[in-house]
C-alpha cells in the first residue's frame, strides 16, 4: 500500500482546504477549491518560469503579489486570496501591459475563441486602450518549422514552447532573443522547428504566435466541439480530441473532423501527443467509401449488407474473416462470433496492414496499430505471413478494415485475395480491396463509432462517438449484425458487456467504469495484467 | 577619514603584485590561512562588523554568507559581482584598475569563510583596463602561490576564475548574473529557490559585490568592532561614492556612511563649477529617487537617511545634475537606458519600460500631452514591485520621483490635447 499524501491547510477565499502537501497553490487552487487563477506561463506539466506575472495572488503575511506558480503549500495556515481588489488590479495591469504591443488582429487570428488574452481581457480586464504610441513590429507568418507557424508580434513570451523543446523533447529548437519589448522567440540560425512533437507548441501556446500550419485558416475554434477519444496512430493509444463541426454546420455529412489534439492523461500521454498523429483526422474525412456496392453496382446499405449475407453463408466453412489491428475489440469479437456461432467454423484473422515505423522512449511506438493487444485478447491476432496461406481455397471472404494491399511486397496475398469469388468488404476508406469487392459495405470513421482500444500497456481505452456515420454509411457493428442475421448484437456496449462475461482478459470492466481515462483490467483487484 | 577600500590607490602601480604586497594585500589572507581562523570566526567577524552589500541592496553581508547550507554534499561557490553598470557609478571599475588585488584577497577569505573552492569573478563586457587588470593579478597571484592550489602553502587550495559579461545591466542582478554564468540568457531566477541554497549550477551560492569583498580584510585585520565604529550605527564602515556632473573635482571617494551629502560636494568634490547652480542629486545611482537642493543639503550618506528622505543610498553613484539640465531629456535617457537593459521576461517590466520610453520620446518631440503624462504616471505605478528582479522599479523610482519633483518641467512640454 502506498502511503496516502500529506495534506496541509490552506485557507483560499475564506474556506479552509485540506491539499496534498508540497504542492503548487496555482493547481491546489484548481484541484482542491475548484478556483481557477488566471495564467500564460504556467504549465503543469512543464518547468515553472514565472514571468507572465498574471498568477499573483495575495497571502497573508508576505510582501507584495506573490506568483501561485511558485508558491508550494508547505505547511498549514496559509491564507489566501485570488480576487482581492489588490490582485484583479494586479490582473488588470498585466493584462494591459500584454496588450501593449499586441496587433490585436483577432478577426484574422487562428487562436480567436481559444486564446487566453481574449479570455481574459474580457474576465480581468475590460478597458480601453491606452496607447498612444507605436507598438514594437515584428515578424509575422514565419514558417517556424515545417508544421508550426510563428507571428512574433502576438507573442506574449511566455516561454512555454522553449520550455517544451527544452523539457519534453530534449531537442531545444527555440530561443528567446533580444531584450525588453524587442524580445522574440526564434530559432538558431539556419535550424527549424523540427522534431516529431513540434505541434504541441502551437497547442500550449496560449495566444495566436504559434499555430499548427495544417490547421491554420481552416475552421474557427468556437464552432468546434471537441471528442473525447483515442488516436489510432499507433499502440500508445494517446487521449485526443477529434475537434468537429457537427452536423448544424456540415449539412451533408453529418460532421467534418479538423484536427486532434492530445487530451490529458497522466497514465499514458500525459498532455502531449506526436505530430504524425495529428494527421490522423485527415482519413474520416477524405477518400471516404460512400456508398455500397453489389458487383460494381451501387445498391442501398442494407440491401447489400443481406446480399453478402447470402454469398457468405452459401460458402459455409469454406470461409474466412480477416480484420485488421485497428479494429474495436468489440468488432473483433462480433466478427469472431459471426464466424463461429454463425457461420459454423470460420476463422477470424486480425491482422496488421501497416509497416512498422519509427518509434522513440517518448510516444511514439513502432508498432503503428492502436489494437494489438486488444486482438490477443480476443484470440484474433494472427501473424500477416499466414494470410495468403489462409486465404487460399476459400469460397468467401470477408474483409473488415484491412487493406490488403499493404504489406504485400511479391502481391501474394492480393492475387490469393482475388481469387476468392466471394469477397466482402466493409471498409471506411477506399483501397485496392475495396476495388475488388464483390460486395462493398461503407463503414464509419473512427469518430463515427463507438468502442475500445487496448494499448500496449493493456488500457482498455474509449472510442467515442462525435456524429452520427455519415450519409450512406453504416457504423461497422451494424453490417456485422446483418451479416449475422440478428444473432449478433448491433451496439458496442452489448458486444462490451458479453466481453466482459466470457472473456477473462475483460472481466470486471463495465462500459462506465473504463471512462474518459480508460481503464486496466484486472489491477483493480490486484491481478497482474 | 579612514580608508579602507581606496588606502592603496595613491601608490604607484598599486595593481601589481609586489607593490601590492609592499602596501599588505594577502597579510591579512594569510593571517586568516596559518593562524588559522576558522571559518565561523571569520563570518562571525564580518557580521559583527555590520558590513552591508555595496550593490546596492545594502544586505548585511555576514548574515548572507551564514545562510550557506554547509552539509549538501554540492561544492559552493563564490560569485563577484563585478558587473558594475549603474549610470553614475564606477567605483569598482577604479577598485579593480588600482587594488585588483585587494579585491582577490578579500574574495579568497569569504571563499574561506563560506567554504568555497571556486570563485567566479563576473566582469562587465564593457570593462577592459578592469579586466586585464583583474586578469593579470589573478595570474600574478596563481604564479605567487596565492590562488589556485594551496593557497600560500597553508594546505587549502581555491581557484579564481575570471568570466567576462557579454554586456548586460541585468547580469548585475545575482540571479542575472548565475544565469550568465552558467550559459544561459541573463535572466534574474524566480525566488525561491534563493542562491545560499540553489545558485550557480544548482549549487549553493553566495554572489557578493567587489567592494563590499575589499572591505574583509581590514576587518580580518581590525576587527568587526572596530569597522563598526566607523560610520553610523545601522550603517557602519565607509562607501565609495561615485560622484559625476560639473563638480569641480567629479570622482570616486570613500568617505564614512553618514557624511553629508552636501559636504562631499562641497568640500571633496569643490563646489559647482564655474556658472553652474545645483539643481538635482540622484544620489544612489540613476535607480534612485531625485532629491532636489534643499534635500540635498540635509542628506546623509547612509541608508538610513538617505531612506528618511525617499531615496536610497543604492550603489552610490551621485549624479549632479546642473541648472541647465532638462530633467524631461534626463528622464528620457534614462528610460532608454532601462527599457534597452530589461531583459524581457516579465510581463510588466517588458512591456512597461518601453511603453514608458516611447512616451517620453513623444513628449521630448514636443507631441506629448497631459494624457501621456497620467499614462506614463499611472503605468509605472502598475509596474511597481510586480516582477521577479528589480529593474522595473529602478525606472519606476526615477520616473515618479522626477514627475513629482520637477512636475513644471513636463508640463511646459506637453499639450492640452493631441496636435493637429
Amino acid at each position: 500500500m502506498t502511503q496516502p499524501t500529506p495534506t496541509v491547510k490552506v485557507n483560499i477565499n475564506g474556506e479552509d482546504f485540506a491539499v496534498p502537501q508540497g504542492a503548487r497553490l496555482i493547481d491546489a487552487a484548481r484541484d482542491v477549491a475548484g478556483v481557477e487563477i488566471p495564467h500564460f506561463c504556467y504549465h503543469p506539466h512543464l518547468s515553472v518560469a514565472g514571468n507572465c506575472r498574471m498568477c499573483a495572488v495575495e497571502i497573508e503575511g508576505q510582501r507584495g503579489l506573490p506568483i501561485s506558480c511558485n508558491t508550494t503549500c508547505d505547511k498549514d495556515g496559509m491564507k489566501v486570496l485570488t480576487e482581492s481588489d489588490r490582485v484583479k488590479a494586479a490582473r488588470k495591469s498585466v493584462m494591459e501591459f500584454l496588450l501593449v504591443n499586441h496587433p490585436i488582429d483577432c478577426p484574422i487570428c487562428d487562436q480567436a475563441g481559444e486564446c487566453k488574452l481574449q479570455i481574459y481581457y474580457m474576465d480581468h480586464d475590460l478597458q480601453p486602450s491606452r496607447l498612444e504610441v507605436d507598438k514594437v513590429h515584428y515578424g509575422k507568418r514565419i514558417e517556424i518549422g515545417p508544421r508550426v507557424v510563428l507571428d512574433q508580434e502576438r507573442c506574449v513570451e511566455c516561454t512555454r514552447c522553449i520550455r517544451f523543446c527544452d523539457e519534453v523533447t530534449h531537442t531545444s529548437e527555440l530561443r528567446m532573443v533580444n531584450r525588453g519589448d524587442h524580445n522574440i522567440i526564434s530559432t538558431f540560425p539556419g535550424t527549424s522547428l523540427d522534431n516529431d512533437y513540434s505541434v504541441n507548441t502551437a497547442d500550449i501556446c496560449p495566444v495566436g504566435a504559434l499555430t499548427s500550419a495544417d490547421f491554420r485558416f481552416q475552421a474557427r475554434a468556437w464552432f468546434l466541439k471537441p471528442n473525447a477519444t483515442v488516436c489510432p496512430g499507433c499502440s500508445k493509444g494517446c487521449n485526443v480530441n477529434v475537434d468537429y463541426y457537427d452536423h448544424m454546420i456540415v449539412t451533408d455529412h453529418n460532421g467534418k473532423a479538423y484536427r486532434l489534439k492530445p487530451r490529458v492523461n497522466e497514465a499514458v500521454n500525459k498532455a502531449w501527443m506526436c505530430d504524425a498523429g495529428r494527421d490522423e483526422y485527415k482519413p474520416i474525412n477524405d477518400d471516404r467509401v460512400v456508398a455500397a456496392t453489389v458487383n460494381g453496382t451501387e445498391r442501398p446499405a442494407d440491401d447489400a449488407a443481406i446480399a453478402a449475407r447470402a454469398a457468405l453463408t452459401k460458402a459455409g466453412s469454406a470461409a474466412l474473416i480477416v480484420t485488421s489491428l485497428d479494429a474495436t475489440v468489440e468488432e473483433m469479437e462480433a466478427l469472431r462470433r459471426l464466424g463461429l456461432d454463425v457461420f459454423g467454423a470460420v476463422r477470424t484473422v486480425a491482422v496488421a496492414v501497416r509497416p512498422d515505423g519509427k518509434a522513440d522512449a517518448l510516444l511514439m511506438r513502432a508498432d503503428k496499430h492502436p489494437n494489438r493487444k486488444g486482438a490477443e485478447w480476443v484470440g484474433v491476432a494472427t501473424d500477416r505471413k499466414e494470410l495468403a496461406a489462409l486465404l487460399r481455397g476459400k469460397q468467401a471472404v470477408l474483409v473488415h478494415r484491412a487493406d490488403l494491399s499493404t504489406l504485400d511486397a511479391d502481391g501474394s496475398v492480393m492475387a490469393a485475395f482475388a481469387a476468392v469469388p466471394t469477397r466482402v468488404v466493409i471498409a471506411a476508406n477506399t483501397s485496392p480491396v475495396t476495388e475488388k469487392a464483390t460486395h462493398l459495405l461503407p463503414a464509419a470513421s473512427f469518430i463515427e463509432r463507438e468502442g475500445h482500444w487496448v494499448n500496449e500497456d493493456g488500457r482498455v481505452q474509449r472510442m467515442k462517438r462525435a456524429y452520427r456515420a455519415r450519409k450512406g454509411t453504416r457504423e461497422d457493428l451494424a453490417f456485422i449484425a446483418v451479416l449475422g442475421g440478428g444473432r449478433i448484437p448491433a451496439e458496442a456496449r452489448t458486444v462490451f458487456a458479453d466481453l466482459a462475461t466470457v472473456n477473462p482478459h475483460f472481466a470486471g470492466l463495465t462500459w462506465e467504469s473504463v471512462g474518459a481515462l480508460g481503464a486496466l483490467p484486472g489491477v483493480a483487484e490486484g491481478v497482474a495484467v | 577619514m579612514t580608508k579602507i577600500i581606496t588606502k592603496n590607490w595613491g601608490v604607484k602601480d598599486s595593481h601589481l603584485l609586489s607593490v601590492a604586497r609592499a602596501n599588505g594585500v594577502y597579510s591579512n589572507l594569510e593571517r586568516v590561512l596559518k593562524t588559522p581562523i576558522a571559518p565561523k570566526d571569520v563570518v562571525e567577524a564580518v557580521k559583527k562588523s555590520g558590513l552591508r552589500g555595496r550593490g546596492g541592496a545594502g544586505f548585511p553581508a555576514g548574515m548572507k554568507w551564514s545562510f550557506v547550507p554547509q552539509n549538501t554534499g554540492k561544492p559552493i561557490y563564490l560569485c563577484v559581482n563585478a558587473d558594475e553598470s549603474e549610470p553614475g557609478t564606477n567605483k569598482d571599475r577604479e577598485i579593480l584598475e588600482r587594488d585588483p588585488h585587494l579585491m582577490i584577497e578579500g574574495a579568497l577569505i569569504a571563499a574561506w569563510a563560506i567554504g568555497c573552492r571556486t570563485v567566479f569573478f563576473y566582469i562587465r563586457g564593457e570593462f577592459d583596463l578592469p579586466e586585464r587588470r583583474i586578469r593579470a593579478a589573478a595570474e600574478e597571484a596563481m604564479k605567487a602561490g596565492i590562488v589556485g592550489d594551496n593557497v600560500m602553502g597553508s594546505g587549502w587550495s581555491c581557484d579564481f576564475i575570471v568570466h567576462r559579461g557579454a554586456g548586460a545591466y541585468i547580469c548585475g542582478e545575482e540571479t542575472g548574473l548565475i544565469s550568465s554564468l552558467e550559459g544561459g540568457r541573463g535572466e534574474p531566477k524566480i525566488k525561491p529557490p534563493f542562491p545560499a541554497v540553489k545558485g550557480a549550477f544548482g549549487c549553493p551560492t553566495v554572489v557578493n559585490n567587489v567592494e563590499t569583498l575589499c572591505a574583509v580584510p581590514w576587518i580580518i585585520e581590525h576587527g568587526g568592532e572596530a569597522y563598526a565604529k566607523i560610520g553610523t550605527e545601522k550603517s557602519p564602515g565607509t562607501k565609495v561614492i561615485s560622484v559625476s556632473g560639473r563638480v569641480k573635482r567629479p570622482g570616486n571617494y570613500e568617505i564614512p556612511l553618514g557624511y553629508g551629502l552636501k559636504d562631499l560636494i562641497d568640500n571633496e568634490c569643490g563646489g559647482m563649477q564655474d556658472g553652474y547652480r545645483l539643481k538635482a542629486v540622484i544620489p544612489g545611482g540613476s535607480s534612485v529617487p531625485v532629491m532636489k537642493p534643499e534635500q540635498v543639503a540635509t542628506l546623509k550618506l547612509d541608508y538610513e537617511s538617505c531612506q528618511a528622505h525617499g531615496t536610497f543610498l543604492g550603489s552610490a553613484g551621485c549624479i549632479v545634475v546642473d541648472h541647465t539640465q532638462d530633467m524631461v531629456k534626463l528622464l528620457h535617457v534614462l528610460a532608454r537606458f532601462y527599457s534597452h537593459e530589461s531583459c524581457g521576461q516579465c510581463t510588466p517590466c517588458r512591456e512597461g519600460t518601453g511603453w514608458a520610453y516611447r512616451i517620453l520620446t513623444k513628449i521630448v518631440q514636443g507631441r506629448g500631452t497631459k494624457k501621456d503624462i497620467d499614462t506614463l504616471r499611472s503605468l509605472t505605478q502598475q509596474m511597481d514591485g510586480a516582477t521577479i528582479c528589480a529593474l522595473a522599479s529602478a525606472l519606476v523610482m526615477p520616473v515618479q520621483s522626477f514627475l513629482k519633483q520637477f512636475p513644471e518641467e513636463f508640463e511646459a512640454k506637453v499639450q492640452e490635447t493631441v496636435p493637429a
